[in-house]
């Protein structure tokens, strides 16, 4: 990796990827994610399985299948930016020496809850794959 | 004498007048008026010993019950009164031990974490102490005179909707009025993590505890709105017969387990928490290294307040729920084991890390670990459905429960009072006592309840009040009493020595344990104000980073360690990087809490027994208490715009906006809010998924009243924001206000013409109910939003108010939001009903 005080784009992206004011609420997408991710197979088996007399899921197993596919892509991405993020807040120098710890600790969060909230909704998409009806 | 000695002598001086002032801000008033005191250091320790004090009296209401068990048919206690026993056991630990317990100790503890002088509402908190102490003593003495709930601390209709007396009231009321009080405790908690803390305490150096407050008050403001918007239907059926969880209506009696549940398992980490918290302190104290993992810890205390919100089902596995509903709930349940043993390893990491020192509150650390994990392991077991469907409702559960409970949160309770013993009272409590409290307690729990999971496997049922002979239960049960026996000798043991008299002992050591963390920077025995100056912090470990430094601010050498004016102030900082913003004025004592909450008490209890003229004219008096307490002290014009904080910082004493802590109070009570609102919301599409085929014409609603309404109350809103935007003062902004709260009235009334008009009966369906509270909750919220406006029209007339001291307007305008929102989408999702698939 090039040094990054050397360059002046570098510098301005990493800053602008590690801006504090936006900090706090940086930790929440991916735990958000996995929460409606939950939240939408729950309610959508249990009134699939109300109104369908407690019939058979194929169909609506391979939707919700599509959509942990698309909420682990989300989260994996929001993991890669935090990784990212870290990653330049340990590289660069100028201008956050004071506020350095902060913004690591911020990113370092944000990085474990993405990393959490995948295995969370692997976890709870496990049962869509092993669960064919409702009874 | 020189210049310099001449000069010193005047630095002495003028500290020790500066001393006199701050304590004579901070000082606790004497004799009865003791009880108007509102500091955090009073009211916290009054809730702690409220909350022990109720635990052992559940504590004997369970002596009881194990005599009762010790051996087969006895007759001890007659079936009516064991229901009503086990019922306010489990009721009385959860909701008035083992959550206040938090409370307490947080409000005590936390700003001295923090630097504090004191917590942002300490009102807030007198107020939320009133409401338990009230509200917990009217449910836990029910049961001296027979009457108190018989259906087990989770109230199942349609045993509870159906039965006849006032038991389920008593609880549905009483604990209705303490949710409220927790509520009001986690808004002062969260406000004071994110904005009380010194200067240099930026987030990733935030004492592990206050993390774990923010968590669990982050989870507060969500689990407990969903029982408070059941409760308010579990009422409305017992008084009114709205059929919410009647099957013959269109209610469902498990709709009310899905929201106590999605309440109760939180609940389970909402205790929790908090004494892994503890945990945090103690660990890295005794280890004498700092903890090992902070980012991790703080990691798995946000991913468990997650994950819990995901495991409720796992306590309706007997349902009878499709089994793709139990299986996410299974994977959820398992999946929280991770973030919990990530806790548990750092801890265990921390201990491998440093030199253990075996006192006191680290035997309590141990044992907890010990019973905890063995609980948590159970616990696995259990979240797995088959299992579960083979020990549900068996004393294995009673078993499990126990030992996550007492092993998670009952021994370390006793870890931090150990702890922080020398911080509340200034002495140490004995050891040789404790280490007997420490044996006799763990050996008498094992000796209780390691049985119970045999017991359990060999089939008796939980909550049976006697058992035939013959089926292999007799000595498991009666070992199980002959433990209880020794746990409740423990503890007597622990109530003699924490409540002897210590007069004329000697104070503890400064920082007695050798801590690392600013709550122990306290002298012996603690000062009203808390800390002599409020230190810049340069780490995790700030005792330990810098020796030097209970000297330093012993000797007033930090920020304010003044109080020119002889009123209390504290100091907020910014939520990210805790640079000074302001110094707030907070308020001293006042009977006005009190008041309140006895107004309010009152108005609770006496609808218990269905006297609603009453109710309504003692919660109009607590209403008008606490817009005159409003009035009185809340946010008043500083006589100095600006205060210097020492170092030549000067900082604001007046902000108002996203800047204050009233701002902050009023969002996150409005998230509180809008969360029991979202549940009726959910409550409604529960009830449209299991109607499909019922006649939802009769629910249809004219157009014009409730859109009338929704545009009145979205109009009001976005009228606040002008207003505020623009600045508003003297008369002619007082009769702006006005005409807005005139408007908001008419709106409130509006909404609630159109289930009128279309005469559509609340007892007819749970449909129509539903119908009814989702318009009837947003008209109230509306009419709430109109007596603000009419307060604020009032401040500005009196010169309250104007375009620099907005705070008022700033905070109603955040409730106007929700206000409106809720209207809008109560509206829209009642108007729809009859189109709704």
């Amino acid at each position: 990796m090039a040094e990054p005080s050397t360059n002046d784009g570098w510098q301005r992206q990493a800053l602008a990827l590690i801006d504090p004011r936006r900090g706090l609420w940086r930790m929440l997408p991916s735990p958000l994610i996995a929460a409606v991710h939950f939240t939408v197979c729950y309610m959508a088996t249990s009134v699939y399985c109300i109104r369908s007399g407690r019939g058979e899921l194929t169909t609506l197993n391979v939707l919700l299948g599509g959509f942990t596919v698309v909420a682990l892509l989300a989260i994996g991405l929001l993991a890669w930016a935090a990784w990212r993020r870290l990653h330049l807040v340990r590289q660069s120098r100028e201008g956050l020496a004071k506020r350095r710890g902060e913004i690591e600790f911020l990113a370092r969060i944000t990085w474990y809850l993405a990393l959490l909230s995948f295995v969370g909704v692997l976890f709870i998409a496990a049962p869509l794959a092993f669960f064919g009806g409702c009874r | 004498m020189t210049r310099d000695a001449a000069a010193a002598s005047d630095r002495d001086a003028e500290r020790r007048a500066s001393a006199e002032r701050l304590l004579d801000a901070w000082r606790a008033p004497s004799g009865w008026r003791y009880w108007s005191e509102v500091n955090n250091t009073e009211v916290g320790v009054w809730y702690a010993a409220t909350a022990f004090a109720f635990m052992l009296y559940a504590g004997v209401l369970a002596l009881i019950m194990r005599t009762q068990l010790a051996v087969p048919e006895n007759d001890l206690v007659s079936a009516n009164t064991y229901n009503q026993l086990y019922t306010m056991h489990g009721t009385i630990m959860m909701f008035l031990f083992a959550v206040p317990i938090f409370e307490a100790l947080s409000i005590i503890v936390l700003p001295n974490m923090l630097g504090a002088r004191d917590l942002p509402f300490p009102r807030l908190s007198a107020y939320g102490y009133w409401c338990f102490l009230i509200g917990g003593t009217f449910v836990a003495g029910s049961i001296l005179f027979g009457i108190a709930p018989t259906a087990g601390w989770f109230m199942y209709p349609p045993l509870t909707t159906q039965q006849e007396g006032v038991g389920a009231d008593v609880w549905l009321l009483g604990l209705g009025f303490i949710e409220i009080a927790s509520i009001a405790a986690s808004v002062e908690l969260i406000t004071g993590v994110l904005k009380c803390r010194p200067p240099g305490m930026g987030i990733d150096r935030i004492p592990l505890y206050a993390w774990y407050v923010l968590v669990v008050g982050a989870m507060i403001l969500f689990a407990f709105p969903p029982l408070i918007a059941g409760d308010l239907m579990f009422e409305m059926e017992r008084a009114f017969d709205w059929p919410f969880f009647d099957v013959a209506r269109g209610g469902d009696p498990v709709l009310w387990q899905h929201i106590f549940w999605i309440f109760g398992h939180p609940e389970v980490y909402i205790i929790f928490l908090p004494t892994i918290a503890i945990l945090a302190m103690i660990v890295p104290t005794f280890a004498r290294v700092p903890v090992v993992g902070y980012t991790w810890i703080v990691l798995s205390a946000a991913g468990t307040g997650f994950l819990s919100f995901a495991l409720w089902v796992h306590h309706m596995y007997a349902v009878g729920l499709p089994k793709i509903s139990q299986g996410f709930a299974s994977t959820a349940s398992i999946a929280v084991a991770l973030p919990t043993g990530i806790q548990i390893f750092a801890f265990v990491a921390t201990l491998l890390a440093g030199n253990v020192i075996v006192r006191l509150p680290m035997l309590f650390v141990f044992g907890c670990i010990a019973i905890f994990v063995a609980g948590g392991l159970t616990g696995v077991m259990v979240a797995i459905a088959p299992f579960d469907w083979q020990v549900h409702d068996s004393y294995f559960v009673v078993a499990h429960l126990h030992y996550t409970l007492i092993g998670g949160m009952g021994f370390s309770v006793l870890a931090g009072v150990y702890y922080f013993f020398p911080y509340f009272s200034g002495r140490m409590l004995d050891e040789r006592i404790g280490r007997w409290v420490f044996w006799l307690i763990f050996v008498g729990f094992n000796v209780t309840f390691l049985p119970m999971h045999y017991t359990g496997m060999l089939g008796m049922p939980r909550r049976v009040f006697t058992y035939e002979a013959g089926l292999g239960w007799e000595t498991l049960n009666l070992i199980s009493t002959a433990g209880v026996y020794v746990i409740a000798l423990g503890l007597a043991l622990f109530a003699f020595d924490v409540f002897r008299p210590r007069r004329g002992r000697p104070y503890a050591d400064r920082n007695p344990w050798n801590a690392g963390t600013l709550e122990w920077l306290i002298e012996m025995p603690g000062q009203p104000w808390g800390v002599r100056s409020i230190p810049r912090v340069e780490g995790r470990y700030p005792l330990w980073e810098d020796p030097e430094l209970i000297a330093k601010v012993d000797a007033a050498e930090y920020y304010m360690p003044d109080a020119p004016e002889r009123t209390r102030e504290t100091l907020i900082t910014s939520v990210m990087e805790a640079e000074p913003m302001q110094c707030m004025r907070v308020s001293g004592p006042s009977f006005l809490p009190l008041i309140a909450a006895a107004f309010t008490g009152t108005s609770f209890i006496v609808a218990t027994f269905h006297l609603y003229t009453w109710a309504v004219i003692t919660g109009a008096l607590a209403i008008a208490v606490i817009l005159y307490w409003l009035w009185r002290d809340t946010a008043p014009i500083p006589r100095h715009d600006e205060r210097d904080i020492g170092f030549g910082v000067r900082v604001p004493t007046y902000v108002s906006g996203p800047r204050s802590c009233g701002w902050w109070g009023m969002f996150i009570t409005m998230l509180a809010d809008v969360t029991a609102y979202l549940t009726l919301v959910f409550s409604f599409y529960y009830y449209v998924a299991i109607n499909p085929s019922a006649d939802r014409s009769a629910l249809t609603l004219p157009f014009l009243w409730p859109f009338a309404g929704l545009l009145l109350s979205v109009a009001v809103a976005g009228a606040v924001l002008m207003l505020r935007r623009r600045g508003v003062s003297g008369p002619r902004g007082a009769g702006l206000l006005t005409l807005l709260a005139l408007l908001g009235a008419v709106g409130a009334a509006v909404l609630m013409v159109g289930p009128a008009e279309a005469a559509i009966a609340p007892t007819s369906h749970a449909l129509a109910a539903m119908v009814w509270i989702l318009l009837g909750w947003s008209a109230a919220h509306v009419g709430l939003g109109v007596l603000m406006l009419l307060f604020c029209a009032v401040a500005a007339v009196t010169g309250r108010l104007d375009e620099k001291h907005d705070i008022h307007l700033w905070n109603i305008e955040v409730y106007w939001y929700f206000a409106a929102f809720m209207a809008t989408l109560s509206v829209l999702v009642v108007w729809s009903l009859p189109v709704v698939p």
